[in-house]
């Protein structure tokens, strides 16, 4: 189908038609889409047919480069054809890359905010309702492991961390009312948060520590009937 | 920490006198007695200053009518010549006859690796050395930089320390902007000592730049200060890096 006269017929948006009016349009002018009128492109482009691409350019953990290639046909048509290709940069998996000097310092840092916790515990001990206080050390110790869940060196942290989120679960927090039961805990955390690295060894020094303090630092029997359902580092639901 | 790392650490040493009437007399004695000692195989002469360069070990010394200075690209030269570089300064005090300084001081910057990317000491900055980000969200939502100065005294020594993570460019940037670079190179067209330098800090690091200064001290006192001011620069480079990885700093 040509075009309507109505444009054809007009220097649409040229600089060439200026008040003198002297100067002739190149016939191409016409049809360059960016030199065309609003007025112009919407009766062009009216009944156009559509066609959207998405691409979609997620960065991985490892950096590594990559190319898209993707091949879709557009038929043929008597009117124009609009063609938007969308570019998406998912960059949230390049953005969790940490160092681990990093997330060392994340872990003390965050470590010393768990012992507070811990000590915070002391006033509260004879309270009957000392779940609800309990809570904060679980819900930072929780917070602490999804933190450190991609980092490569950080895998010591995550067991001490977990053999202690195990001693409040199931009503393991009724027995840090007991003031070396805390004292116990905050010993072990000590570590996480003044350590540069976390050793296998100070894994199994705390897991001694915590069974010998008479926790539980092993978590509820895999065939009991609960409603937690953990994957290797991955943070349930914690309930008290 | 910086001796450790003493090839990315470039220094300045300066003593300050009072301004001598009667410098041009004594200058060129002062540059002899000081290139003798040293025996920096180059020299060059500019109005009323002559510049001693030992290219070799990276290291410049200028003497004019206020002033003995010593620049060098790396800490090592001072860690194995201290007592030498001393006796040279007191050599060219000596032969300009001052005996009282208005002010010494020494200052050592480094562009320290510390295996974390800009990003992350940028944000560690935060609730180490100023207050956590979320506790200055009514200044602005976001911040992307810190840049901390802190002046003080530690062991009768006046210090300005300034600490930053650095990108890359920052870096590089932040060397090149030194004065006097070319002036370590011999013969300039082929020698690529501050291009290798250069190389060798581009990277995303923390800047530590301690600037340590005592004023009003005898000529006698150089060589402790030197010795004091590369100790301290060691140990309080090392304590702004433990403060930043929240590790205990151990005060010696």
């Amino acid at each position: 189908m040509p075009f309507p006269e109505s444009i054809t017929g007009r220097s649409v948006g040229s600089p060439f038609t200026g008040s003198a009016g002297s100067m002739a349009v190149p016939k191409s002018a016409g049809w360059c889409r960016d030199s065309l009128s609003a007025e112009a492109e919407q009766l062009l482009f009216a009944e156009a047919n559509v066609v959207g691409i998405s691409v979609f350019h997620e960065l991985g953990s490892d950096l590594a480069g990559g190319t898209i290639t993707e091949t879709r046909r557009v038929g043929p048509s008597k009117r124009a054809t609009l063609v938007t290709v969308t570019s998406h940069v998912i960059p949230h998996s390049a953005q969790a890359i940490q160092s681990p000097e990093y997330m060392e310092t994340v872990r003390r840092r965050r470590a010393g905010s768990i012992a507070e916790a811990l000590s915070d515990l002391a006033p509260h001990a004879a309270r009957d309702d000392f779940a609800v206080c309990t809570y904060p050390v679980v819900k930072k110790i929780s917070e602490l492991l999804e933190t450190l869940i991609n980092a490569q060196t950080e895998g010591n942290t995550r067991e001490i961390l977990r053999q202690l989120r195990n001693t409040l679960m199931n009503g393991g927090w009724r027995d840090y009312r007991d003031a070396k039961v805390r004292k116990t805990a905050i010993a072990i955390v000590r570590i996480l948060q003044e350590a540069e690295e976390v050793t296998p060894q100070q894994v199994e020094e705390a897991f001694d520590q915590l069974h010998d303090a008479g926790l539980n630092p092993v978590g509820p029997p895999i065939f009991a009937d609960s409603d937690e359902n953990e994957g290797a580092d991955v943070q349930a639901q914690v309930s008290g | 920490m910086l001796k450790a790392n003493a090839d990315r650490v470039w220094t300045f040493f300066a003593a300050d006198f009072e301004p001598l009437v009667g410098f041009e007399a004594k200058l060129a004695g002062a540059a002899e007695a000081m290139q003798s000692r040293l025996k920096a195989p180059h020299w060059g002469y500019a109005p009323g200053r002559y510049v001693l360069r030992d290219t070799v070990q990276r290291l410049l010394a200028i003497v004019d009518f206020r002033r003995v200075f010593f620049q060098s690209l790396g800490l090592g030269v001072w860690q194995k010549n201290l007592d030498e570089y001393a006796e040279v300064i007191k050599v060219g005090l000596q032969k300009l006859g001052v005996q009282q300084l208005k002010r010494i001081g020494f200052q050592a910057t480094a562009n320290l690796a510390i295996g974390m990317s800009h990003k992350e000491m940028a944000e560690l900055m935060f609730g180490s050395y100023i207050r956590p980000a979320r506790e200055l969200q009514d200044v602005a939502s976001n911040f992307d930089d810190v840049l901390l100065q802190l002046y003080g005294e530690e062991k009768g020594i006046k210090f300005q320390l300034t600490v930053a993570p650095m990108t890359q460019e920052q870096a590089v940037a932040t060397f090149m902007a030194t004065g006097n670079l070319e002036v370590f190179l011999e013969p300039k067209l082929v020698d690529a000592g501050v291009k290798e330098f250069k190389d060798r800090i581009a990277t995303d690091c923390f800047h530590v730049s301690l600037d340590l200064s005592r004023s009003d001290v005898a000529q006698a006192e150089i060589p402790i200060f030197l010795r004091q001011s590369l100790d301290l620069a060691d140990t309080m480079s090392a304590a702004a890096i433990q403060k930043l990885k929240s590790l205990r700093v151990k005060k010696g």
